[in-house]
């Protein structure tokens, strides 16, 4: 246990490092990579190691979150930080650190402010791992908003955003999400600070329920893309083409998905029983719309988003169950979706530059490029649930459980994932078979457009031996 | 005899540090704008060592030297002689003498030294009128001939403001016979006193103090003013009289004021909740850098009269936390302005510091903190004061108040956010000159303090809590 003390603290240090070595890094136009990228790759890869480290000192067996460090922050007010880890956290943590790793390989070539997207990238990394080993109210709420701070510059800078207001209300939506949360903590802490696993178990009187529940139920689905908060995440998303920083700015749903599941693993309490039936309702609206719009809109970003969306949905509908049964599914689940997304966006990009630089349309183009092929197809394949990832057995798991307690909102929810996974065949198909009569796509020449080198060809062909591996075994590298 | 006014050591420190200064300006020809600067520095760094060493010693009754005091007396120094060197630099520049703004600003420490130590509210309302009219003369310091009616405009102000506080101090003076802070608070103790003409004096004193702090709807000069003037002078507004002020007003309220206060504590709170809303909404509607951070500095400071309302130990300590950390964040702002300079002027605009981030990124940096610390976000050094703050309005089941503190910083960070898009999102347009090193000294020392208090916010507390215990 001592040394998992230690493993925790480093988990979020190195990054930190990271930020700070990047930050020395001198710019060198000669090299092929940058040494910033560099020193963000080696980072991540560290940071890998020590997880492993961690994961091996884990004990599996025991149900519970094991808290192994303490810090005491303030006297007035008692402020107490603690960190904790679970297999649920670490292979959440695993999953942003591989996906951002992803991320970078797909910016490997963009020179634009490189450095500063990295620093901001391992800034992300370093908060989004302490987010998800807080285990006290005021540590979780701490990097629930500092979080805002690398997505918004990376989304500023780096997120092809034509409009200032789409980025002003994105940080405000979330901050005011932030705020809620602070409200509801500062009304619940009453001079003693809690754990986030006790939280629910409080009893609190009449409004005060009200109040601290919903502000709670507020902060976090406002990072959710459900009506009304959905606005600013598909108005971000969908001009976002830089890899690293789509993939960046589609984990702040996760953020909003794992507090509820941390506050409420049981049970949602039960002044907001009420509601709950009018977000579900909500939750499904959303999802079918948005899965909808995915197959009528011909941009891949928003195919993903949409994809990406209803995944969300269905992953914290699953968790407001009144069972915690499905905690490991979830997180096994999740554990491959990020990959799989990260992985696929760095493709996306690929084929995007090719088209871009070729001035040539995109359809067909899978026919001249076959090691992308061979990739985006698989990508595609196991993004929808067949079993070529972990996703496929949990997401069976979760479903039934849904069906469970409610049929005709699994129902509901299984048919928005057959659309949203169709969006994304649509696309494979628009980029494999072109029409025949499309002049344009068939004539593609070999040296117009450029595949995926052997050494990203070799990171991606890893991806999917781990995405394999975690449907044979989720927790195969634990052994 | 010499033993017993060895507390006033570091105010007669201050005087020959000032008689000094106009010696070598009278005497000495070959004078630099370095000369200035070196005297008024070794001065304050002496009346520092003075101020630490005889941080307790009392003069009689009158003069009185303790925590509250002498923290307030070293930060005043500290900023002053931060910012000196950050001053120096434009007189450099410009080839503008630069006694009148260290023998302006000497003056002024000391009429704030001997408002803070001295009990008595005779020679209180002749500090801080001299003050404001000390104030005058550093406004028309090298401004163009255009910009002089502002000075003027802020003289007729000030000094009717002074008026109001002389009118309240004699109507407490006719009525207890005395200036003594101790003999007034013992007159008013007594319920049988309190009458509509003490309650006068009570509302005079209380506005000369908002308007000294710049406190909605009394706010209206501020941002002019310190838009018009040059920066050593701006900034050295915007930090020293605000916490002069504020802690003579809490002074005055709870050891002299005390027993009338309760009744306007809701109007007190009015004016702050007034200047949260004027604050953020008037900051929103600017594109003048200084405007901007004058508004949000009413912000502030309406958020630090919100939590210090009660006048409750807990509460006083969240807004004295609150302002130190707001005081702090915005040394740090004015230093990245004496460091925004294009063909050797100082840059006012939001669309002058357009891309600032890819020619000056370090610049860029400390202001994206400072900002980001400024809205609260955790764990920067603002969200300790923000946390002190709200954490005192919940102990005091102030909940509404709690939600107007919460919320409203999201209408101020509509603002900073465009500061940051202007920094960071935009192309730039023009050359940015090279920094002087003094400003990244600055920073640094900055940075190391928001660094230490955020990794150990126990010490700022800790000597807020022990300045409070002692005095108040």
């Amino acid at each position: 246990m001592e040394n998992l003390k230690n493993l925790v603290n480093i988990i979020i240090i190195i990054p930190l490092l990271g930020v700070f070595f990047t930050s020395l890094s001198r710019e060198d136009n000669k090299s092929r990579l940058s040494n910033a990228f560099c020193v963000g790759v080696f980072t991540i890869l560290s940071n890998l190691i020590v997880l492993w480290r961690a994961a091996l000192q884990i004990n599996i067996g025991k149900d519970s979150w094991q808290v192994v460090e303490k810090f005491n922050w303030m006297e007035n007010p008692k402020i107490e930080l603690v960190f904790g880890i679970d297999v649920f956290s670490l292979m959440l943590i695993a999953a942003v650190h591989i996906a951002v790793l992803l991320g970078m390989i797909g910016i490997r070539r963009n020179t634009y402010r490189q450095k500063a997207l990295i620093v901001f990238a391992l800034m992300f990394l370093s908060l989004i791992s302490g987010y998800f080993l807080a285990s006290d109210f005021f540590s979780f709420y701490i990097f629930f908003e500092a979080l805002l701070l690398p997505l918004f510059m990376m989304i500023g800078i780096f997120g092809d955003i034509k409009k200032q207001q789409i980025l002003y209300r994105f940080f405000l939506y979330n901050l005011l999400g932030a705020v809620f949360l602070f409200v509801a903590l500062m009304a619940l802490y009453n001079h003693q600070n809690v754990s986030i696993r006790e939280v629910s178990q409080i009893v609190l009187s009449g409004h005060g329920e009200v109040l601290v529940w919903g502000s709670i139920f507020i902060a976090f689905l406002s990072r959710i893309p459900i009506w009304p908060f959905h606005y600013w995440i598909s108005s971000v998303s969908v001009n976002i083409s830089n890899p690293l920083v789509f993939m960046v700015a589609n984990i702040i749903p996760l953020t909003g998905v794992y507090g509820l599941i941390r506050f409420f693993p049981v049970n949602a309490p039960e002044v907001l029983r009420p509601y709950l039936l009018i977000l579900e309702i909500i939750s499904i609206v959303t999802m079918l719309l948005i899965s909808l719009i995915g197959i009528t809109k011909k941009d891949i970003q928003y195919k993903i988003f949409a994809y990406m969306t209803v995944y969300y949905i269905m992953y914290l509908l699953g968790a407001l169950l009144p069972t915690d049964a499905l905690l490991m599914n979830i997180g096994f689940s999740l554990f491959s979706y990020l990959i799989i997304v990260a992985a696929l966006e760095v493709m996306v990009a690929h084929i995007d530059n090719q088209r871009q630089s070729g001035e040539i349309s995109d359809c067909g183009i899978l026919c001249s490029i076959r090691r992308s092929s061979v990739v985006f197809s698989f990508l595609i394949l196991a993004a929808i649930g067949m079993p070529l990832s972990s996703m496929f057995l949990n997401n069976m798991v979760i479903l039934s459980g849904l069906m469970k307690f409610n049929i005709k909102m699994a129902v509901c929810i299984l048919l928005a994932m057959v659309l949203s996974a169709i969006g994304l065949l649509q696309h494979l198909f628009y980029l494999k078979y072109p029409p025949e009569k499309d002049e344009m796509s068939l004539n593609f020449k070999e040296n117009e457009i450029e595949d995926i080198s052997m050494r990203v060809f070799g990171v991606m062909i890893m991806t999917a031996a781990l995405l394999v591996l975690s449907f044979i075994n989720p927790l195969w590298f634990i052994g | 005899m010499i033993v017993k006014y060895i507390a006033l050591l570091p105010e007669i420190i201050l005087i020959l540090g000032i008689g000094l200064l106009a010696m070598v300006r009278i005497f000495r020809s070959a004078n630099t704008q370095k000369t200035f600067y070196t005297i008024s520095k070794w001065t304050l760094i002496l009346t520092i060592a003075a101020t630490v060493i005889f941080y307790n010693r009392n003069v009689g009754e009158f003069w009185q030297n303790n925590n509250y005091t002498t923290l307030f007396k070293i930060c005043i120094y500290l900023l002053s002689i931060g910012w000196g060197v950050l001053s120096l630099k434009r007189f450099q520049n410009k080839e503008y003498i630069s006694f009148w703004y260290y023998f302006l600003i000497l003056i002024n420490l000391l009429c704030f030294a001997i408002a803070l130590s001295y009990s008595s509210l005779l020679l209180l309302a002749m500090m801080l009128t001299f003050c404001q009219i000390f104030n005058f003369f550093l406004l028309r310091l090298d401004v163009e001939e255009d910009e002089m009616s502002c000075s003027w405009k802020y003289l007729l102000l000030s000094m009717s403001f002074c008026l109001l506080l002389w009118v309240g101090v004699f109507i407490l003076w006719h009525l207890t016979g005395s200036f003594d802070y101790m003999a007034i608070k013992n007159y008013l103790s007594n319920p049988e006193h309190l009458n509509k003409q003490i309650s006068l004096a009570f509302v005079l004193i209380t506005i000369f103090f908002l308007f000294a702090l710049g406190v909605a709807p009394f706010h209206f000069w501020y941002a002019n003013v310190v838009s018009c003037v040059i920066l050593p002078v701006a900034g050295y507004l915007t930090f020293i009289p605000t916490l002069v002020y504020f802690s003579i007003f809490v002074n005055l309220m709870n050891n002299v004021l005390a027993p009338l206060y309760g009744t306007y504590e809701n109007a007190i709170l009015f004016f702050g909740v007034l200047s949260v809303f004027m604050g953020a909404i008037g900051a929103n509607s600017e594109d003048n850098l200084r405007k901007i951070f004058a508004y949000a500095g009413l912000y502030y400071i309406g958020v630090v009269i919100i939590a210090a309302a009660d006048m409750q130990d807990q509460s006083l300590q969240g807004a004295f936390i609150y302002l130190f950390v707001y005081i702090l964040a915005f040394f740090g702002v004015y230093t990245v302005f004496a460091g925004c300079r294009s063909k050797g002027d100082y840059l006012h605009n939001l669309d002058e510091v357009r891309g600032l981030s890819t020619q000056r990124p370090l610049l860029s940096a400390t202001l994206l903190v400072l900002m980001i610390s400024l809205i609260g976000t955790p764990p920067l050094v603002g969200f300790l004061g923000k946390l002190s703050v709200i954490n005192a309005l919940v102990v005091s089941n102030h909940y509404g108040l709690m939600a107007v503190v919460a919320f409203s910083v999201l209408i101020l960070a509509c603002v900073y956010l465009r500061v940051i898009t202007a920094v960071y999102f935009e192309p730039r347009n023009i050359n940015f000159d090279r920094v002087d090193k003094e400003v990244y000294i600055c920073i640094a020392i900055n940075v190391i303090l928001i660094v230490m208090t955020v990794l150990n916010p126990k010490y700022l507390m800790h000597d807020v809590e022990m300045m409070l215990n002692v005095n108040l």
